[in-house]
């Protein structure tokens, strides 16, 4: 298996890069291997986010007298931005954030740490904000992006599965960030970052034997974190009210909000009840509507056919990453997009896995169509990243 | 590029399958709630968004014969409570509460306490609230928690307490109720007629409430209105009772107590106490009751949006009995008035005729009992003419015992006995209950030999535990029919009783020749809209007294002497009685210890009689100087004749 590794270097030293290829060096450039599925398929899944804030959000403003748009407008601004910020994701070569992933490692530790003083803000219980004027970053968002690059440099430093050391480095690397997330504390952000280190780890080729200790060790963290009271009062709440519904249902609870998600989504029926027709979604019963469950707006209005549009759509994408991180031409670019793969399948399952009742209620956001300025950023650099390493494959 | 065959491209693998997994379980479980499942979310999501008030339905109103309005309905801004709500804040919000309707807190704990009605409901504690109070307690919402503004449709009197007894009134509907048969459909918190043609039409009066659904917003904020279905008002009901009319036979029967008051009773000393009385107007061509009053009556007002407590106990302790209907809930011994029947079932069986004569001492002796005339020098020799005209005893104690004798006869021979004075009663609609549109009616007693028995049969363990004299002859023969009771019953006496109304009944057969009629005081049932009939009450024969019609004309007869020269002579002086003869009997029934209770029932014209008028005053001493002059003054009334003080006629006879 080496061999094969070895034996295209070696055709690279001993011909040159022009001759190792069979086609001309022209081929080579990078914006020539753009894989415009990915970038189509984000757009798309954006465009159709965009359409459930306007619907989720235009009532409310209304009543408020205020323009109708504006909630959508500021995430078109966001998706802007997104798309810069992918470019430009797409056009530094990935493999030199390798050498500068110990860079962005300290920045992402900085800013998780600056956020926890007073500079950061709280939002929901969890500090986890800056403010900058009139825009607000959440530093975590971009932290998963620097986790991946972290992990996919350490783990995939070298062409051979990583081994104990590295692996320890890794650990290391993402215990220190996890505990910076918990203090804020936010508990999806933490899954999430577990989730993309699980992910990396799979694809890295550590020894199975390792990943199932892990595994343990994770189990017995979270009875942990129950019994040691790392876990504040409402999330305990959150994660036993899904595991029993019928624990709180005294109007407001969590069942309220995962009741009324689940009506709003199933009232939507095969075909919807039509864009803006959702009674749930305009009459305001579904909490968060424009942020955590978005979702609920295109299961109520545009129904099962809506629902699996975007879920295709999903799957289109991430199918593309993972056929990605096949193609990339190092360990480095493999994991990179492994790990992007992770953090977005994650996300989504467990963001719609809560609005249809089978997963707890936690505040993930569904990349791409919530709401949310540092969210669609840093999905929009993760989707750079990916095509980044799609675009150099052959380099 | 990574090799096919690099570990990495297993991973991924494993990976793709892991992702793969999740999809498939998110697409499976959307599958379940959106396309099998769709349907229960999709009426969960309407019942979110959809809420049902219900709109009360206005009662609709009552009005009398000429269409004036007696009872109408009447929306007032109410301040609510609901106890329940207040919880440990009770002091002091209601002392707020009280510092802006400008009363006390006692007060407003005084209503509370007083209520009535449904625990579900808020406690009116202020009723005609004005606007800026109001304005203000919607305002300051969170300082008064459990109050609330709330419409009211209340009954309202225009006419004041005028046929109070007849309307009823209106209250929430009881626990009990709700299982009767009477109310099913009915709901708890339902307002519902208590008494009075309110409860017997209350099925024409209620309506049927109307549903709005609004569509509110998680807040609970009303968005827009959705339709539903509209209320339709309850219909309007017109009696056959002429409000006038009523007013002025209140004021004659109130006159007659106070002038009644006035009398010296000769036997008991003072005055007579005449605490109640009673008087029915009716039409004998059709059963039509032109007036129906009894006093001491209620206040209606005061059961508008729930009577309190305290009001009720008054109203239920008074020893005037202000709830009970007395035309028509209460049964007497009729006493004189009684002998026309008696009369009637002679003249039948061929006892007597018109013109046969018995004479009439003092008193009547039938084996060792004797019995007295109400007056000890006795009448001569009278025919039936005089014996309704003087009213006297004897004769018709001869006819009893005459009867009596027949009936002896036919016990004897083992035969059915026919108890003739018993059938006519009964052909004249007496001892059962009158077919009437008011609820509770009287049924009255017209006592048999079957009667007795079963009486005794119930009475028989009491009878033979006393020790007395009376009770041991009462526990050996109390069931045996005895010659006395054939003239207790001849002289409207004994266990005989009857309602107002059925005398007022019997009398307007007489005069119309033996037809009985279903009484009513509902008239129509109209749509409220348009005033068109929806449903008429039409008049309904409930018997025929099969009697020949020379009977009929000479009792007539006899009953006009009475008003033109007999007992009611003096009571009716001055009445143009050339133009408007009146025909009637006045009545002394005994109930010892109580004073006796005046009684005059009468018809006219005579020849083309419209009218019956029957007078009853409850310990108001002899018929013709307590109960006439009453009867004189409807009359009056009823022939657009100035009416004229109620005087006490100078009659003392029985």
């Amino acid at each position: 298996m080496q061999e094969s590794w070895g034996s295209y270097s070696d055709r690279v030293s001993r011909l040159g890069w022009e001759a190792a290829s069979d086609r001309p060096m022209a081929w080579r450039a990078p914006w020539r291997h753009l894989d415009p599925t990915v970038v189509l398929a984000a757009v798309a899944l954006t465009a159709l986010g965009l359409l459930a804030i306007y619907s989720s959000t235009f009532a409310g403003l209304r009543a408020q007298g205020l323009p109708e748009a504006s909630i959508m407008r500021r995430q078109l601004l966001n998706l802007g931005l997104g798309v810069a910020v992918m470019v430009v994701a797409m056009v530094i070569d990935y493999r030199r954030l390798q050498a500068w992933a110990g860079v962005v490692f300290g920045a992402v530790v900085v800013a998780l740490g600056l956020v926890l003083t007073p500079l950061g803000s709280a939002t929901n219980g969890a500090q986890s904000w800056f403010e900058l004027g009139a825009y607000q970053v959440q530093p975590s968002e971009y932290a998963k992006i620097g986790a991946i690059i972290t992990l996919a440099a350490v783990l995939g430093a070298r062409r051979e599965a990583p081994g104990p050391r590295r692996l320890a480095a890794a650990l290391a690397a993402m215990a220190l960030v996890c505990v910076e997330i918990l203090l804020q504390p936010d508990f999806g952000t933490f899954m999430v970052f577990v989730a993309i280190l699980f992910g990396v780890l799979l694809v890295s080729g550590v020894q199975l034997r390792w990943l199932l200790v892990l595994a343990l060790v994770g189990v017995v963290g979270t009875v942990g974190m129950f019994k040691l009271n790392v876990l504040r009062e409402y999330q305990k709440e959150r994660l036993t009210a899904f595991i029993d519904p019928g624990a709180d249902d005294s109007g407001r609870g969590f069942t309220y909000n995962s009741r009324q998600a689940l009506i709003a989504i199933g009232s939507g029926g095969v075909t919807g009840k039509g864009y803006l027709r959702g009674t749930q979604t305009n009459l305001q019963y579904v909490p968060e509507q424009k942020t955590d469950f978005i979702f609920t707006v295109i299961g109520e209005e545009l129904g099962f056919t809506g629902s699996m549009v975007l879920l295709l759509l999903l799957a289109l994408l991430l199918w593309r990453g993972l056929r990605i991180a096949a193609v990339a031409r190092d360990p480095f670019g493999a994991l990179l997009a492994a790990g992007v793969v992770t953090m977005l399948a994650f996300q989504a399952f467990v963001n719609i896995g809560m609005t249809i009742g089978i997963m707890p209620i936690t505040g993930i956001p569904l990349p791409f169509v919530s709401y949310g300025g540092s969210s669609l950023i840093a999905t929009f650099l993760a989707v750079g990243l990916l095509e980044n390493v799609h675009m150099r494959r052959y380099l | 590029m990574l090799p096919p065959s690099s570990p990495l491209r297993a991973r991924l693998s494993v990976l793709s399958i892991l992702v793969l997994v999740l999809f498939v379980a998110l697409s499976s479980r959307l599958w379940y709630l959106q396309v099998l499942a769709g349907e229960r979310y999709g009426d969960l999501a309407e019942g979110n968004r959809v809420r049902q008030v219900v709109v009360e339905a206005p009662r609709g109103r009552i009005l009398d014969a000429k269409g004036r309005v007696l009872v109408r309905n009447r929306a007032a801004w109410a301040v609510t409570v609901k106890p329940s709500e207040l919880g440990d804040r009770r002091r002091e919000v209601l002392g707020r509460l009280a510092r802006v309707l400008g009363t006390t807190r006692a007060k407003l704990e005084a209503r509370i306490a007083d209520y009535t009605g449904s625990p579900l409901r808020g406690i009116p504690v202020a009723e005609d609230v004005p606007t800026r109070q109001l304005f203000y307690l919607t305002e300051h919402a969170d300082r008064f928690p459990g109050v609330a503004p709330e419409v009211l449709a209340l009954r309202e009197y225009p006419s004041g307490v005028a046929a109070a007894h007849m309307l009823g009134y209106v209250g929430e509907i009881s626990a009990d109720e709700l299982t009767q048969k009477r109310f099913r459909g009915y709901k708890a918190g339902d307002l519902v007629g208590k008494a009075g043609v309110e409860l017997t039409y209350d099925r024409w009066l209620r309506g049927r409430d109307g549903v709005q659904d609004l569509e509110v917003n998680a807040a609970g904020e009303v968005v827009q209105a959705l339709g539903g279905r509209p209320p339709a008002p309850g219909r309007d009901l017109q009696l056959t009772v002429d409000l006038e009319l009523q007013q002025s036979v209140e004021r004659a029967l109130a006159d007659g107590m106070r002038a009644a008051r006035r009398l010296g009773d000769s036997q008991r000393g003072g005055t007579y106490p005449a605490p109640a009385a009673t008087a029915v107007v009716l039409d004998p061509g059709d059963g039509d009751l032109l007036a129906l009053a009894s006093l001491p009556q209620y206040d209606p007002r005061r059961f508008v949006g729930g009577i309190s407590r305290r009001d009720f106990a008054r109203y239920a302790g008074s020893p005037g009995k202000p709830l009970l209907h007395r035309a028509v809930q209460s049964a007497y011994p009729p006493g004189s008035t009684w002998k026309p029947f008696t009369a009637v079932a002679g003249l039948e069986a061929g006892t007597i005729t018109p013109t046969s004569t018995y004479t009439c001492p003092g008193s009547f002796t039938i084996g060792s009992y004797t019995k007295r005339d109400w007056t000890p020098r006795g009448h001569g020799t009278v025919a039936l003419g005089d014996s309704l005209r003087l009213s006297c005893d004897v004769y018709y104690y001869n006819l009893g015992a005459a009867l009596g004798v027949a009936e002896r006869a036919q016990e004897e021979r083992g035969q059915k006995v026919d108890e003739k004075l018993q059938a006519t009663a009964r052909q004249f609609g007496f001892g059962r209950l009158p077919a009437l549109d008011l609820p509770y009616a009287a049924e009255g007693t017209v006592p048999t030999r079957e009667w007795r028995k079963r009486f005794w049969e119930q009475n028989r363990k009491t009878y033979c535990a006393g020790s007395s004299e009376l009770y041991r002859e009462l526990c050996r023969d109390g069931w045996r029919w005895q010659g006395g009771d054939n003239l207790n019953i001849a002289i409207g006496q004994g266990d005989l009783q009857v309602s107002p109304l059925q005398l007022a009944l019997g009398y307007g057969a007489l005069a119309n020749g033996g037809t009985v009629y279903r009484p009513h005081v509902g008239r129509a049932v109209l749509d409220p809209a348009t005033g068109r009939v929806v449903r008429p009450v039409t008049p309904r024969v409930a018997g025929v007294a099969e009697v020949p019609g020379g009977a009929l004309a000479a009792v007539g007869q006899g009953l006009a002497s009475v008003v033109t020269g007999g007992t009611a002579a003096s009571a009716f002086a001055g009445f143009p009685l050339d133009r408007f003869p009146v025909a009637g009997k006045t009545g002394t029934a005994d109930l010892p210890p109580q004073a006796p209770f005046a009684w005059f029932a009468s018809y006219a014209p005579v020849g083309d009689p419209r009218y019956v008028v029957v007078v009853m005053v409850e310990q108001g001493g002899h018929g013709g100087e307590s109960a006439a002059p009453v009867a004189r003054a409807i009359y009056q009334k009823l022939f657009e004749l100035p009416v004229t003080p109620v005087a006490a006629g100078a009659d003392r006879s029985g």
